[in-house]
C-alpha cells in the first residue's frame, strides 16, 4: 500500500510540474466544451421555440454540458496511448525490471489524475453554482455531487482497463494511435459527452446501456444533476465491475501473450 | 549467479524494399525475414566478476543482456540468474537485479532524481536508515549532491548518468546488467564511473554482466571477456591472454637520429624501403623525420628491428605487443577460434 501511495503521490508531482500546461488543459477542455454548447444550444432552443428538449431545460443542458468535460477529467485523465508509447519505445523495460507491477502503476498516474481533476470539479462547479445558481428542476446537492465523483472514479478504472486492452495492441502493431482516436470518439459519442444520452431513440438509449460508454461520462454527470436514483446508481455500479473483471481478464491474456513478442527497442 | 545454456533468440523482423514503391507495397505485403540474434551462446558469471561482453553491432550483446535480464523471452536454451529463471519475473529475482542503460533513461523525466530515488526506495523496500545511508554515499562519492534537486531532463549527460547509477545500485543488487554505461559521456565523466563500479565491486561483489564498444570501459573494468560474433561466442576467457593468444602481430617503433623515412608512407610495404628485407612481413604503419612504426608479424618481429637498426639511425627501438582494441576487432571480423 505503501508503494502505491508513492506512486499516485510522484504521478501528482510529475502532472503538476508544468503548470502553464497543467491550467490550459483543463480550463481548455471546459472553456470549449462550454461556449459550442452554449452557442449551439441557444440556436437550437431559440429555433425550435421548446423549453425542454430531451428532458432539459435550457440552463440544466448547459449545466451538463459544464459537467461533461469535468467528469471526463475524472474519469478518463490517463495519459491516453501511455501504455502503448512504453510497448513502442521501449519504455516497458524499467517496468519488466522493477519489481511491481505495471498496470497498477499506470493506474495510479490515472488516480492521480482524478483526484486533482476532482479538486478542479469542485472549484468550477462552486463558482458556476455560486454565480449561477442550481437550474430549476436539477436536484443538484453535496450528496448527488459526491454520489457522481464516486461513479466517476470508478469509470476512471473501467476507463483505464478499457484502453488498455487497446493499447496492448501494441504489441503486435507497434502504432495504435488510430485505435485510440477511434476509442476516444465512440466513447464520447455512446459517453453522451457529444450530446446527452436522453436525445438518442430508445432503443438506441437501452443498447448503449449494456456497453461500457455511459458510465464513463453520461453517467457520472447525471447523477450529480440528481438524475441518476439509488437503484440505478447501484445497477450501474454492477455494469461497471462486470465490464471491469472482462477488461482485466482480457488484459491478462494480451499480456501474457504480448510480453513473449516484447522486443525492448532502444537499448 | 548467471547461468546460460546453449541460448538461442530468433526475431522475426520485417524487411521493406527501400522508396516510395516499396512503403506502399508494404501496406498490402509485407516480407518478414527470421534474424538470429543468438545461436547457442553459453556463459557462466560469479559473484563478484565483472564480465565484457564484446562485439560488433548486432553480435547478440544486448539481446543476451535482456534476456538475463527477463526482458525478453529466449527462443530455447536455459538461463538462471540467482537460481530464478528470469522471464518468470519473479518479484524474487527482479530485487535482486539491475539494469543500467546508457542509452535510455529510466528515471522518471520530469521529476528530481530525489524524488525518483524515493519512489525507488518503495518499490526495493529499502528501510528509510539504509536508503539515507546509501544514497548519501552514492551521491556523494559520484558528486552529485546538489544536483539531487534538480529535474532529471535539465541534468547533463553525465549527471543524468550517474543518477541512474545510484538509482541502479540503492538496493544493492546481486546481480547488475550495463549496457553502455558510459556512452556519450566525456573522460572526466567516463573516469569516474568506472572507479565508482570498481569500488562497487570491490565492497558488495555483483556478478556484472558489462557490454561496451569502448575499450577503455573493457581494459579498466573486466578481467575476463566474452567476445560475440553472429550471435555465438567466439571467446571467453581472461583479457589478459587475448593478446598473447590470439594477437598476430607486434609494433616495431624506432626513434630515429637522423631523417631516414620520411618519404616512407603509412601503408608502404617496409620491404621497398629496406634492401635485404623480406617482402610482405612489415607494413609502415607511420613514418616522419624522427620516428617509424612499423606493424610485422609477431615471428619476425626480431628480423624486421634488426633491419630498421642496420639501416636506419636509431637512438631508441621498442617491440610492442599489438593494441588489444586491433586485436579483438580483428577477432570479431576473423573469428579465428572458430
Amino acid at each position: 500500500m505503501r508503494l502505491w501511495l508513492a506512486v499516485l503521490s510522484l504521478e501528482m508531482r510529475k502532472l503538476m510540474s508544468y503548470r502553464v500546461d497543467f491550467w490550459m488543459r483543463f480550463a481548455g477542455s471546459v472553456l470549449a466544451n462550454v461556449l459550442v454548447a452554449y452557442y449551439l444550444w441557444s440556436a437550437v432552443f431559440a429555433h425550435t421555440g421548446r423549453e425542454v428538449i430531451g428532458g432539459f431545460t435550457f440552463p440544466a443542458l448547459i449545466l451538463y454540458y459544464l459537467l461533461v468535460p469535468l467528469v471526463e477529467n475524472v474519469a478518463r485523465s490517463g495519459d491516453w496511448g501511455s501504455i502503448a508509447e512504453e510497448i513502442y519505445s521501449g519504455g516497458l523495460t524499467k517496468f519488466i525490471v522493477y519489481p511491481t507491477s505495471f498496470f497498477p502503476f499506470k493506474y495510479m498516474g490515472v488516480l492521480a489524475g482524478s483526484l486533482l481533476a476532482v479538486v478542479q470539479l469542485a472549484a468550477v462547479l462552486g463558482a458556476y453554482l455560486a454565480a449561477k445558481g442550481v437550474p430549476v428542476g436539477i436536484d443538484l446537492s453535496a450528496a448527488t455531487v459526491a454520489g457522481g465523483v464516486g461513479l466517476a472514479v470508478v469509470a476512471g478504472l473501467l476507463s483505464f482497463l478499457m484502453t488498455a486492452v487497446f493499447e496492448q495492441v501494441a504489441f503486435w502493431a507497434d502504432r495504435v494511435w488510430s485505435l485510440n482516436v477511434m476509442l476516444n470518439f465512440v466513447t464520447r459519442l455512446l459517453g453522451g459527452a457529444m450530446l446527452p444520452l436522453s436525445l438518442f431513440p430508445g432503443w438506441c438509449q437501452r443498447a448503449v446501456l449494456l456497453t461500457p460508454f455511459p458510465y464513463l461520462v453520461s453517467l457520472p454527470a447525471q447523477a450529480m444533476m440528481g438524475r441518476v436514483d439509488a437503484w440505478q446508481a447501484g445497477r450501474a455500479l454492477a455494469v461497471m465491475t462486470l465490464w471491469c473483471l472482462i477488461f482485466a481478464g482480457v488484459n491478462r491474456w494480451l499480456w501474457g501473450r504480448g510480453a513473449l513478442r516484447y522486443t525492448g527497442v532502444g537499448i | 549467479m548467471i547461468r546460460i545454456e546453449g541460448l538461442t533468440k530468433t526475431f522475426r523482423v520485417h524487411q521493406k524494399d527501400p522508396g516510395l514503391r516499396g512503403s506502399v507495397r508494404s501496406l498490402f505485403k509485407r516480407k518478414w525475414v527470421e534474424k538470429h540474434a543468438l545461436r547457442g551462446a553459453s556463459l557462466a558469471v560469479d559473484e563478484g566478476e565483472i564480465v565484457g561482453l564484446i562485439g560488433a553491432n548486432g553480435a547478440g550483446k544486448t539481446t543476451l543482456v535482456k534476456i538475463a535480464a527477463g526482458i525478453i523471452h529466449p527462443t530455447s536454451g536455459e538461463v538462471k540468474v540467482l537460481g530464478h529463471v528470469p522471464f518468470k519475473r519473479e518479484n524474487a529475482f527482479r530485487s535482486q537485479i539491475s539494469l543500467i542503460m546508457g542509452q535510455k533513461a529510466q528515471l522518471w523525466w520530469d521529476l528530481p532524481a530525489g524524488d525518483c530515488f524515493l519512489l525507488l526506495r518503495e518499490i526495493y523496500k529499502v528501510p528509510h536508515a539504509a536508503f539515507k545511508d546509501r544514497l548519501d554515499h552514492l551521491a556523494t562519492t559520484l558528486g552529485v549532491v546538489p544536483q539531487l534537486s534538480v529535474q532529471v531532463r535539465r541534468l547533463s549527460l553525465g549527471e543524468r548518468m550517474k543518477m541512474e547509477l545510484i538509482a541502479a545500485l540503492l538496493h544493492e543488487p546481486r546481480v547488475v546488467f550495463l549496457d553502455e554505461p558510459t556512452i556519450g559521456l566525456d573522460l572526466t565523466a567516463q573516469r569516474a564511473i568506472r572507479k565508482f563500479l570498481l569500488d562497487y565491486r570491490a565492497v558488495r561483489r555483483p556478478a556484472m554482466l558489462l557490454t561496451s564498444h569502448y575499450m577503455e570501459d573493457i581494459e579498466s573494468l573486466c578481467e575476463r571477456i566474452v567476445i560475440l560474433k553472429d550471435g555465438g561466442i567466439v571467446y571467453d576467457g581472461a583479457l589478459a591472454t587475448v593478446v598473447s593468444r590470439y594477437g598476430i602481430s607486434k609494433v616495431v617503433i624506432a626513434q630515429l637520429a637522423a631523417p631516414g623515412a620520411a618519404h616512407m608512407r603509412a601503408g608502404d610495404d617496409l620491404a621497398r624501403h629496406l634492401p635485404g628485407l623480406r617482402a610482405g612481413i612489415a607494413e609502415v604503419l607511420e613514418a616522419g623525420d624522427s620516428l617509424i612504426k612499423v606493424k610485422a608479424r609477431k615471428d619476425v618481429a626480431p628480423e624486421v628491428a634488426a633491419a630498421l637498426l642496420t639501416q636506419l639511425t636509431v637512438l631508441d627501438i621498442e617491440i610492442e605487443a599489438e593494441d588489444i582494441g586491433t586485436v579483438i576487432e580483428a577477432m570479431i571480423r576473423k573469428d579465428p577460434v572458430a
